[in-house]
C-alpha cells in the first residue's frame, strides 16, 4: 500500500517530461535487466522525504521557535535547505540506478537527465507537503513564536 | 470600593500628584487589605501654571486609559477619578482642579472688597498686607495690587485669606455628603511657598470643623476621617531673579515660620492621623526658571516629588487600628520621614532604601521596560510577531493607529513618563535609576546594574523580549476580554517575568 502510495505520488506529474519510464521501474524496484525484484526507491525516498518535512518542521516551529527567526523569509531559508537535501537524495539515488544501467543494455532509455528530473520531483513533492503542513493552522499554533508563520506571511 | 480624596495645593502639590500618577501607572498599589479609589483635587489659583496644565493633562490620561482596563491589569489597577465622577448627580465641571471663585484677573485688594470696608478694617488690612510683589508681567506691585491668576506668589497671608473660601465651596459640600467612614484624606503642600503653606492648614480646619459648618451634611464621618498629610520643605534650587518675589534664600525663613504656626495648630493639636515630612538640603545646581508669571512655574520634576507621591502609598498601608480619631482629633499620630538608602547626589539604585526598592523601585523598572519596548520595538513586531497577530484578540497595525486607547491616551501618557524621568535624571539631585534612552540596550536599562551575560546566559533582547511576550499570549489565549486589556496585562506579565528572571530582581 504504502509502494502504490509513492509510485502514485511520484507519477502523479506524469512520467514524461520528468523522467523515463525505465527509470521509473528501476527505482519501484523492478529491475529492467533481469526483471527481478529489487529494492523499491521509491517507498524508501519518499519515507525519507517525509520524515524530512516533518524533522523541518519540528525544528523550525519548534526547535528554534524563536522570535528572531520568524518572518516568510527565514520560512523560506529553512524550506530551500529542506528542499535542496530532498533534491539531492532524489538525485544520487537516481543517479546510482544511471550508473548501474551502463552495464544493463535494456536500461538503455535512461539518461542523466531523469536523475535530475526525479530529483526535482522530490525536491517539489517536500516543497509542496511542507507548505500544506505547516499552512494549516494546527499544530502550527503549537509553536509560540513561530505560529502565524507560513510561506506567504509575516 | 473605599476612596482617597487627595488634596494637592500649590505648584508642588501638582508636581507630587504627577508623581503619584506616574507611580500608580506602573502598577504600585499598597499593601494592604482595602483597595482605594483616588480622587485628586488640585488646589491652584494659578491655572495657567505649567505644571498644573501638565498634570491635569497626565491625570486625564490615567483615568482614560484606567476605565478601559481593569483593576487586575497590573499596570494602571488603582482608578484615579474626578469629584464629579463618584457623585450620582451634580454639577460641578468634571474636572481634577478646584474652582476658586473670584481670582482670575482680580487683585487681591478687589476680592477683600477695600473700597467698601470702614476705615479701621482698611488701616488693618494695610498693615497685615503690606510690601509688594509682582504682578503677571513681573513689574513690582504693592502686595494688596497682585492679580491672584498666577497664584500668591509665596504670600501665604494672602492664600490663607482666598483659599478660606473652600469651606464654604460646593467642592467641600459634595466631598461631606459622599464621604464614608471607610475613605481617607491626604493633603499635600509645600510649606515654603504661598498657596500650600495656607491652604494645608485651612483645609485641615474646614474637615474637622466640620459639625459647625451648615451647609454640610455627614459631617460626623468628615470630622473624624483619617488624615494624613505631607509637608515639602525646601528641596529645589531656583535661579536667582531680582524681579521675582520668589527667592531661594526665603525657603528657609518661610519654613520656620510655618512650622511654628504649624506646631500649634496642626500637629501640635493632633489634628492629623499621619504627618510626614520631607525636604531636601542638598544643594544642587538652579536649573528652574525663576518665572511665576502667566505661563510660568514649569519646573523639572524632582525626586523627592517622587518621595513625596510614594507617602501617599504608605498612607494607605497604615491599618484602620492606628488611624482612631475621637471628635475630630487623632488619638494617635503618626509622624515619618523619608531617608535615601545612601546620600547620593546622583541617585541610583543602590542608593535606595530596601523598601523603596521592593515597593516602588520594581513597579517602576516594570513601566519603563513597558516604555522603551514601545517607543523602539514596536513598529517591528507589529503585525509580525504572534502576540501581535495570532493569539486572539489581535493587537494588529489597526489597533496600534486606530484604537483611542494607544493613540489618544497611553501613547502620549508614555511621552509624559519618559519627560518625567528625563526632567527627573537631569535635576540635581539626579534621579537616574535608568538608562531608558534609546542609545542604551535593555541590559543596561538599570543604572549600574548590567544584566549578567555568558555562553549560556543570554542577556535581554528585542528577541528574548518577544519570545516572553509570545509565549505569555499563548498561555493565555482567550483569556483577555478586550484588546486594551490585553495590551496592558501582557506587558505588565512579560515585564515582571523578565525582571525576575533577567535582572535578579526577586
Amino acid at each position: 500500500m504504502i509502494n502504490d502510495l509513492f509510485s502514485a505520488l511520484y507519477e502523479f506529474f506524469g512520467l514524461m517530461p520528468t523522467y523515463s519510464l525505465d527509470m521509473a521501474y528501476a527505482l519501484s524496484g523492478t529491475d529492467p535487466c533481469s526483471n527481478d525484484e529489487g529494492t523499491n526507491w521509491l517507498t524508501i525516498v519518499g519515507l525519507i522525504m517525509m520524515l524530512s518535512v516533518v524533522l523541518t518542521y519540528i525544528v523550525f516551529y519548534h526547535f528554534i521557535n524563536s522570535s528572531g527567526f520568524s518572518k516568510a523569509k527565514h520560512w523560506w531559508l529553512v524550506t530551500l535547505i529542506m528542499v535542496s537535501i530532498n533534491f539531492l537524495i532524489g538525485f544520487i539515488t537516481s543517479f546510482n540506478i544511471y550508473s548501474s544501467a551502463e552495464d544493463c543494455t535494456n536500461l538503455g532509455s535512461i539518461v542523466f537527465v531523469d536523475t535530475f528530473s526525479f530529483g526535482f520531483v522530490n525536491a517539489l513533492w517536500s516543497l509542496l507537503i511542507y507548505i500544506l503542513l505547516t499552512t494549516l493552522p494546527w499544530p502550527r499554533r503549537m509553536s509560540t513564536n513561530c505560529s502565524e508563520t507560513t510561506f506567504w506571511r509575516p | 470600593m473605599a476612596r482617597l480624596f487627595v488634596f494637592a495645593i500649590g505648584g508642588t502639590g501638582s508636581r507630587v500628584i504627577k508623581s503619584l500618577s506616574m507611580l500608580l501607572a506602573s502598577g504600585v498599589q499598597p499593601k494592604s487589605d482595602k483597595k482605594y479609589e483616588i480622587i485628586p483635587i488640585i488646589i491652584d489659583p494659578h491655572k495657567s501654571n505649567e505644571d498644573l496644565k501638565r498634570t491635569d493633562r497626565i491625570l486625564e490620561y490615567y483615568e482614560s486609559i484606567h476605565n478601559e482596563v481593569s483593576e487586575d491589569c497590573g499596570f494602571f489597577g488603582t482608578k484615579i477619578t474626578t469629584l464629579s465622577s463618584i457623585l450620582h448627580e451634580s454639577h460641578l465641571t468634571r474636572q481634577f482642579t478646584f474652582n476658586i471663585q473670584d481670582v482670575a484677573n482680580t487683585k487681591f485688594r478687589d476680592y477683600l472688597d477695600y473700597h467698601h470696608l470702614s476705615d479701621e478694617t482698611r488701616k488693618m488690612t494695610e498693615l497685615l498686607f503690606s510690601g509688594t510683589s509682582v504682578n503677571e508681567s513681573g513689574i513690582k506691585v504693592p502686595l494688596m495690587d497682585v492679580e491672584m491668576n498666577i497664584g500668591f506668589v509665596g504670600n501665604p497671608n494672602i492664600g490663607s485669606i482666598v483659599l478660606h473660601q473652600f469651606v464654604q465651596s460646593d467642592e467641600f459640600i459634595q466631598i461631606s455628603s459622599q464621604f464614608n467612614s471607610e475613605d481617607r484624606i491626604f493633603i499635600i503642600s509645600s510649606i515654603f511657598g504661598g498657596t500650600g503653606a495656607a491652604g494645608f492648614p485651612t483645609i485641615l480646619k474646614a474637615i474637622r470643623d466640620a459639625p459647625n459648618n451648615p451647609r454640610l451634611d455627614g459631617v460626623g464621618f468628615l470630622q473624624n476621617a483619617k488624615i494624613g498629610a505631607i509637608s515639602v520643605l525646601p528641596y529645589f534650587n531656583l535661579q536667582p531673579s531680582e524681579n521675582s518675589p520668589i527667592q531661594k534664600s526665603d525657603f528657609i525663613a518661610k519654613t520656620k515660620a510655618a512650622l511654628h504656626y504649624y506646631k500649634s495648630n496642626v500637629t501640635g493639636n493632633n489634628e492629623l492621623n499621619a504627618m510626614y515630612y520631607i525636604g531636601d538640603d542638598y544643594i544642587g545646581r538652579a536649573l528652574d526658571n525663576n518665572d511665576p508669571g502667566h505661563d510660568g512655574q514649569k519646573n523639572n520634576a524632582h525626586v523627592v516629588e517622587l518621595a513625596a507621591a510614594y507617602s501617599v502609598i504608605n498612607f494607605l498601608e497604615i491599618p484602620d487600628s492606628q488611624l482612631d480619631t475621637v471628635n475630630g482629633k487623632a488619638t494617635n499620630p503618626i509622624y515619618k520621614e523619608y531617608s535615601l538608602g545612601r546620600n547620593d547626589s546622583i541617585i541610583t539604585i543602590d542608593s535606595l532604601g530596601l523598601q523603596t526598592k521592593s515597593d516602588i523601585g520594581f513597579n517602576l523598572t516594570q513601566f519603563v521596560l513597558f516604555k522603551k519596548y514601545l517607543f523602539e520595538n514596536l513598529k517591528e513586531a507589529i503585525d509580525v510577531q504572534p502576540w501581535s497577530q495570532g493569539n486572539d484578540p489581535n493587537l494588529d497595525s489597526k489597533y496600534f493607529n486606530n484604537e483611542r486607547m494607544f493613540r489618544d491616551y497611553l501613547e502620549p501618557f508614555l511621552n509624559l513618563f519618559e519627560e518625567w524621568l528625563i526632567e527627573m535624571k537631569r535635576n540635581d539631585r539626579s534621579f537616574a535609576l535608568f538608562n531608558h534612552e534609546s542609545s542604551y540596550d535593555f541590559n543596561v536599562l538599570i543604572e549600574g546594574r548590567p544584566v549578567q551575560k555568558g555562553i549560556f546566559k543570554s542577556g535581554v533582547t528585542n528577541n528574548s523580549f518577544n519570545d516572553i511576550l509570545n509565549r505569555i499570549s499563548a498561555n493565555e489565549r482567550g483569556q483577555y476580554s478586550s484588546k486594551d486589556k490585553k495590551l496592558i496585562k501582557l506587558f505588565f506579565d512579560a515585564t515582571k517575568h523578565i525582571l525576575q528572571t533577567k535582572y535578579g530582581f526577586n
